[in-house]
């Protein structure tokens, strides 16, 4: 306790670190709820810009090149800025994106706003979880990093369709539907940003670039193979499916246009990944794979049955949604834990 | 590592869903679409898997590692 005090006191905080912990993962559930928020709404940009399913996609998927480029840079930020201003970045290009969808009212404005999206995804995924099991340390030393590990793998999938389920349910009942989650967003973004500030710094911000290089270097031989990228990529591409265009799928071939509906449905995909993460603590991660692999098989089936019925199923449809979310989150966290027992111990130390 | 698997889990959820868009956009079926597209993610999701559980251990495997 006088450990944590006096490395407290150090930083100069005006908060405890288990405050901290909280605050970041609010910013890491607002950040990532931010990614698929838009999803629910697609069909009224469709409508309001008149656009196609294809660009619909295209504006859906270019977030990911966002977060990509700043899961590359990311290293290199927290090595020059530290954990809480990578997080502080993270959240500041979530509000300028919002501020950019909400206020932008046309295709370049939508391109623009789903890339810094996708920059604040990236930021924040990079960070989030080693600054929980940091701050974790920080309150507790011989605190177990499980718990923090845990919340952080949970926000990261939950928050995927907490958003989605906001989005849809203002654009369903509440005045503007393309700007009022924004705003909202905007606010939390503008709160949460306040909470950072006075949240414990637990890296070692202004290392030399050189030495943040260097050290990416020496980590090179800690890469997934490559059946466990494939898994972790098909895991998420039946997610993906439903996060693009599960609202147009309902609207024109199941026939139910509400927006609180596909929101609903997004929130059942990626909360059935959580729940799959939880229950499945105490199994060994093969068989976390096995059962994830399963589920998502027979999830796949029933999506593809309920939309080629005669009279397609809805109820089909939302179950199969939920067995295939469901299955990736046991495949992406079972592919994680047998790569980290396959690989050497100061490897797993790393990226825990 | 977990960077490139969430590298890997971004490409997932979003590229192949680009596809799904050029199939509709070429005249696919919305049916046919999820049909072809599930049939895909099908074999990469169980030929993974399969790749997967079949690799030697390299390092023992306890039941429940502080990692996990």
């Amino acid at each position: 306790m006088s450990a944590s005090r006096s490395a407290s006191e150090r930083r100069g905080q005006r908060w405890s670190p288990s405050f901290g912990f909280w605050t970041v993962a609010f910013a890491f559930l607002i950040v990532m709820a931010s990614a698929t928020l838009p999803s629910p709404l697609y069909g009224l940009y469709r409508e309001r810009d008149h656009l196609s399913a294809f660009t619909i996609t295209i504006i859906y998927a270019i977030f990911a090149a966002g977060a990509i480029g700043s899961l590359i840079v990311d290293r290199f930020v927290v090595a020059r800025f530290g954990r809480r201003g990578a997080m502080l970045g993270a959240v500041s290009s979530m509000m300028l994106s919002a501020g950019v969808l909400a206020a932008w009212k046309d295709l370049p404005g939508l391109l623009i706003g789903r890339l810094l999206t996708g920059v604040a995804a990236g930021l924040a995924a990079g960070t989030a979880i080693v600054y929980l099991i940091e701050l974790r340390l920080l309150a507790n030393p011989a605190a177990s990093v499980v718990r923090a590990r845990t919340v952080g793998t949970s926000v990261n999938v939950g928050a995927l369709g907490i958003g989605p389920l906001m989005a849809g349910c203002l654009a369903q009942w509440a005045p503007w539907p393309l700007a009022l989650s924004y705003l909202i967003l905007l606010g939390l973004g503008a709160l949460t940003v306040l909470g950072l500030l006075a949240t414990p710094e637990t890296g070692q911000p202004a290392l030399p670039i050189a030495s943040a290089i260097q050290a990416r270097g020496s980590r090179r031989s800690s890469r997934p193979p490559a059946p466990a990228a494939a898994a972790a990529c098909a895991a998420f591409a039946a997610n993906g499916l439903f996060a693009g265009l599960s609202g147009l799928f309902l609207a024109t071939t199941l026939h139910h246009p509400s927006h609180a509906l596909a929101g609903a449905a997004l929130c059942l995909v990626f909360s059935s990944g959580v729940v799959s993460q939880l229950a499945t603590t105490t199994l060994p991660a093969s068989r976390v794979l096995a059962v994830g692999t399963s589920s998502m098989l027979a999830g796949l089936v029933l999506l593809a049955t309920a939309v080629r019925l005669a009279s397609p199923s809805l109820v089909l449809f939302l179950v199969g949604g939920a067995l295939i979310g469901a299955g990736a989150g046991a495949v992406f966290k079972g592919t994680t834990g047998l790569v980290l027992e396959s690989s050497a111990p100061v490897d797993r130390v790393d990226d825990i | 590592m977990t960077s490139d698997l969430l590298i890997a889990l971004l490409i997932g959820l979003s590229l192949p869903v680009i596809g799904a868009g050029l199939a509709l956009e070429l005249g696919a079926t919305a049916p046919n679409t999820v049909l072809g597209f599930a049939i895909v993610v099908a074999i990469g999701i169980s030929a993974a898997g399969w790749a997967l559980l079949g690799r030697p251990e390299s390092a023992p495997s306890p039941n429940q590692a502080p990692w996990q």
